[in-house]
């Protein structure tokens, strides 16, 4: 799939055509009404949400949409004028331009919901950039952290219930490696299905999830998921920050903005010189010992919870999973990361590891992969949610 | 079918008035269906897992921990994983686990 594809505007779901007969829901039992169906692969994240848009008996990509995670409620005084359509509530980008006039309240934190009518308000916008005509019937795929547990997956389908017709809860990791999956290439020689045998580590902003695939549906034994990733990597920065330059006055926005540029793991990299403003002064701070220590911290989180998921895998194809192992989320941006780690699996002396970057798209792979399991899914295996 | 038909029966005693009956109706039929296939899938399943063990004990290189662990899972197959097939294996996890919560 090319980014272009990609990329085609949401409003093309208007264009939707009828189930195929070969597709799965054109198997379903009969409609009660005519709405049209769309398919929603979404990757509800901690602080960016991606969802790919599609509709049945097709495997085009009908929108893409990549939305912060945030809700911005306008405070009371605003002035007639201020916010476009003198709108109450903002999402996203919307609601980080507007900060001065808003509320921001993040809907999740370490991947799971914090503030249900959040929550229920970001769903609602969800569902609009889907479905702008508001009368489609709306199967979402849901990618929820590894191992969330029973209350997490019901808040989640509470605040979808009215929103979505039909949902899926499927754990992220999984959903990266079948979106991550070449699907074209299948069948050819040299090419090794992801989904048959690798690890993924999806490093997102509220956990990191280490998922053994191997060829089933991962149990919980195969997942591992650490409440320790972007946001907590942004408090450390922030709190070593604030002990060498006190009074700073950086946002958590800033500082992620920081890390984003500047991130990665290793030796100490100096001097990265960040140029900032504080106090309407523009000041030029030293941040590379503060940014490599942070970033560290991360490989110190992740590498056991590697090579515990490594211990647990089926012997019979562990050099071929010790070369399948993709970083993929937000985390594979940081600068390093995948020679680090494979260079303490190597030093471990773990046979000829091979460590990934899952690439430009890895903001999207979970999302792809939502689609396809969206797709694929059977009529019998979605969940109603009942109003 | 008999945990669809008591299903059925809570539901029906939740579910307001005022929700249409073909509606109802639908969701039943679906749940059933799931049923029906958690059952077929089982069929298949059993042999399948009791040959897996067999071959799996047999096997002494292997430690007995990796042995219990793979006669839990269904080996991954030449053929091309259909993804249904792989939720269907999500699902029976969840339902064996609230199973056990239950």
């Amino acid at each position: 799939m090319n980014s272009s594809t990609l990329e085609k505007s949401v409003e093309k779901t208007e264009k939707v055509t009828a189930p195929a007969a070969s597709s799965p829901a054109a198997s379903a039992a009969p409609r009660r009404t005519d709405r049209k169906s769309v398919l929603v692969g979404f990757d509800l994240g901690t602080n960016k949400s991606c969802l790919l848009i599609g509709t049945p008996g097709s495997n085009d990509i009908a929108g893409s949409k990549i939305v912060p995670t945030v809700v911005g409620y306008v405070r009371d005084g605003i002035v007639d004028g201020i916010i476009a359509g003198n709108a109450s509530i903002l999402y996203g980008d919307e609601a980080l331009r507007n900060v001065l006039h808003v509320n921001l309240v993040a809907p999740l934190d370490r991947g799971v919901i914090k503030h249900r009518d959040a929550a229920r308000d970001f769903l609602q916008h969800v569902r609009s950039l889907a479905d702008p005509s508001g009368s489609a019937e709306i199967r979402a795929v849901v990618g929820i952290p590894a191992n969330a547990d029973e209350q997490a997956r019901e808040d989640i389908r509470q605040c979808a219930t009215g929103i979505f017709d039909r949902i899926l809860l499927i754990p992220e990791p999984f959903l990266a490696a079948l979106g991550y999956r070449d699907d074209s290439r299948l069948g050819q020689p040299g090419y090794v299905d992801p989904v048959t045998n690798s690890l993924f580590i999806d490093i997102g902003g509220g956990t990191s999830d280490i998922c053994l695939v191997q060829g089933y549906f991962p149990t919980p034994d195969d997942q591992i998921s650490i409440a320790f990733a972007g946001d907590a990597i942004d408090e450390l920065m922030q709190q070593d920050i604030d002990r060498v330059y006190p009074n700073n006055g950086l946002t958590h926005l800033r500082i992620r903005e920081i890390k984003e540029n500047h991130a990665y793991v290793g030796s100490i990299r100096k001097p990265i010189d960040v140029k900032v403003i504080m106090g309407g002064k523009a000041h030029t701070l030293e941040l590379g010992e503060v940014i490599g220590r942070s970033c560290n911290t991360l490989i110190d989180k992740i590498y056991p919870a590697l090579t515990t998921l490594i211990g647990r895998a089926s012997s019979d194809g562990i050099v071929t999973l010790l070369q399948n192992i993709v970083i993929t989320g937000g985390g594979s941006q940081i600068k390093g990361i995948d020679t680090v780690l494979q260079k303490k699996l190597t030093d471990d002396s773990y046979e000829s590891p091979k460590i990934r970057l899952a690439g430009q798209d890895y903001k999207r792979y979970v999302a792809l992969g939502a689609l396809k399991a969206a797709r694929a899914a059977r009529e019998n295996q979605w969940q109603y949610l009942l109003a | 079918m008999a945990e669809a038909g008591r299903l059925e029966i809570v539901l029906r005693d939740q579910i307001s008035t005022g929700f249409s009956e073909e509606a109802l109706q639908e969701i039943f039929q679906a749940e059933q269906r799931r049923v029906i296939d958690a059952l077929m899938l089982a069929e298949v399943l059993g042999p399948l897992l009791t040959e897996h063990l067999a071959a799996a004990t047999s096997d002494q290189a292997r430690t007995p921990a990796a042995v219990a662990r793979s006669s839990q899972r269904p080996a991954a197959t030449g053929r091309q994983l259909a993804i249904a097939d792989l939720i269907e294996g999500m699902l029976m996890q969840e339902r064996t686990t609230r199973g056990h919560a239950a």
